[in-house]
């Protein structure tokens, strides 16, 4: 979530023509906030839509979250006892929303509220551009380093002397080599051998009803 | 919900709030005696809070408002952990809200916001803090998660007063999976709270900080919170070991005799884990970055050991 959120939405605009971009329209808009609404709605209040899928689970697993008792109030999630586990979501969401509008007042009260602009820190470089920020590729670089034995990678670095240096990567996922690229072939190669049997005329295809035929009679004389 | 467990709620605040600076002092204190320096005086974190605090904010042209207000959030979801960890009373109204598991979804919140502030300014030291810190974040999350599931199956119970009220009035025995689970967390707390040997923090040196990147764009009050939020954070992870593994001089309800004792045999508890902390930072060098997943690795194989041992030999 990091990395899209934070690759699309923060840091520089990555793309000459992004500078001129601007947010959709207010319609476009509330088509997907009542989506995120939902999500923030089912994050708050589990136990109203637990209850409701909990006839499905019963029936699935034999057992659902909320029988023996309920599984706790519109408040607080609690699906055996408070004591063995509890969650509410609700006073989670007050407290810190209330823990963190106090530490803004306070310390404007307290201190100061003085704020001064200026450039973002460059480490003694000054000829940044958007484009060396991270990107996509390189945020996901070190997870993918570490899981390299599970993947097919083939990397496609660029030299120091390239004019127009080029990086490329794929990454395939070695299951599809071992086993569903091995099953194809030998489907293939089946299908194949069958399609020799299709001929496209006429005459072949008499051919062998004449032969199932005669093969019919054969069996039915023995 | 009574107005003794409300001011039992509030006290735990505020001990956090002043403990968990001095708890840094500490820890720093003791790392310059072992490396024969003179060390800072105990409440020296303090001073640098209210110099931080009295500075100036400055605020880069391209940062956005998630930029400005993280340092609140982060702080927030640090002060509500230390909130729900039993530090000196298992009386808390607020305890019922999350349990172990959710506890580890708050300093994920937290972990989220930082990252993406990290990201906001487009700076590079803040997307490659922003990507290792995700990547150290969902290595020692899943460990942290086997270390909470073995000490819940123990005490048939993921709520944090619960365990700590059942481990706690048990009589004292070496449970293997316990030991297995304690060595896994105290990994665990060093990678989470950037401390050797996963993370340095009291270098700024590009190829390899992690935490220090993150916050590199904050000044002034904002990074006074990022800090204090940093040393809560330290704290809270000292207290939920203590919880789950010394869980002894914690006060039930309305036992005031048990709170009386429970702050200086928190604060000894404390103590003797910052020397701890100082030890090890003193021994051990950091690692390379693409050690920290070995080292996770490590964390996360003994959780499962310790899952098994209970399991299997029910001990």
């Amino acid at each position: 979530m990091v990395k899209f959120f934070g690759i699309i939405f923060l840091g520089q605009p990555r793309e000459e023509k992004l500078t001129h971009a601007h947010d959709a329209g207010t319609l476009e808009r509330i088509g997907l906030l009542w989506l995120a609404a939902g999500c923030v709605l089912l994050g708050l209040f589990p136990v109203t839509v637990i209850e409701v899928i909990d006839p499905i689970a019963v029936q699935l697993l034999g057992q659902g979250l909320a029988q023996g008792g309920r599984i706790g109030n519109w408040l607080l999630l609690a699906p055996v006892s408070p004591e063995r586990a509890s969650y509410s979501p609700l006073i989670f969401l007050l407290v810190t929303s209330v823990v963190v509008l106090l530490t803004i007042v306070v310390v404007h009260r307290l201190y100061h509220a003085r704020i001064r602009r200026a450039n973002a820190w460059d480490c003694g470089y000054p000829l940044q551009t958007a484009r060396m920020q991270d990107s996509a590729e390189g945020f996901g670089q070190p997870i993918r380093q570490i899981f390299e034995p599970f993947f097919r990678m083939t990397r496609q670095l660029p030299t120091p002397f390239d004019r127009a240096p080029l990086y490329k990567v794929t990454v395939e996922d070695p299951l599809w080599q071992w086993v569903y690229q091995r099953i194809a072939t030998v489907t293939e190669a089946i299908s194949r051998a069958i399609g020799k049997l299709q001929q496209g005329r006429i005459s072949i295809y008499l051919l062998y009803s004449f032969i199932t035929l005669i093969a019919l009679l054969f069996f039915t004389q023995v | 919900m009574n107005i003794e467990g409300v001011l039992a709620q509030l006290t735990e605040m505020l001990v956090a709030l002043v403990v968990a600076p001095l708890l840094m002092g500490w820890v720093n204190m003791c790392r310059a005696w072992l490396q024969n320096r003179r060390a800072p005086p105990l409440w020296q974190p303090f001073f640098l809070l209210h110099k931080l605090f009295l500075k100036e904010s400055v605020v880069a042209h391209t940062a956005s408002p998630i930029f400005r207000i993280t340092p609140y959030i982060v702080f927030g979801c640090m002060l509500l952990a230390c909130a729900i960890i039993p530090t000196i009373s298992t009386n808390l109204p607020l305890a019922p809200a999350a349990d172990a598991i959710a506890l580890v979804g708050l300093f994920g919140l937290a972990r989220l916001f930082i990252s993406l502030a990290a990201m906001d300014i487009g700076t590079s030291f803040g997307g490659l803090g922003a990507r290792r810190e995700m990547l150290i974040g969902f290595l020692a999350e899943p460990a942290l998660l086997m270390v909470l599931f073995t000490v819940s199956l123990i005490a048939s119970s993921t709520s944090l007063v619960t365990i700590v009220s059942h481990l706690g009035s048990s009589e004292l025995t070496i449970l293997p999976s316990l030991a297995f689970a304690g060595v896994a967390f105290t990994m665990v707390s060093l990678a989470e709270n950037a401390r050797v040997p996963i993370d340095n923090p009291s270098t700024h040196l590009e190829l390899t900080m992690i935490h220090e990147a993150l916050i590199l764009e904050y000044s002034g009050r904002h990074l006074a919170l990022i800090e204090w939020a940093a040393a809560l954070k330290l704290f809270a992870y000292s207290c939920a070991g203590l919880a789950l593994f010394m869980p002894w001089g914690v006060a039930g309800a309305s036992d005031y005799v048990a709170l009386l004792f429970a702050l200086p045999v928190l604060l000894l508890k404390l103590g003797a884990g910052g020397f701890l902390l100082a030890l090890i930072e003193t021994l051990l060098a950091k690692m390379r970055i693409f050690r920290a997943p070995e080292f996770l690795a490590t964390a996360f194989l003994l959780g499962v050991l310790a899952l098994l041992v209970h399991l299997l030999l029910g001990a």
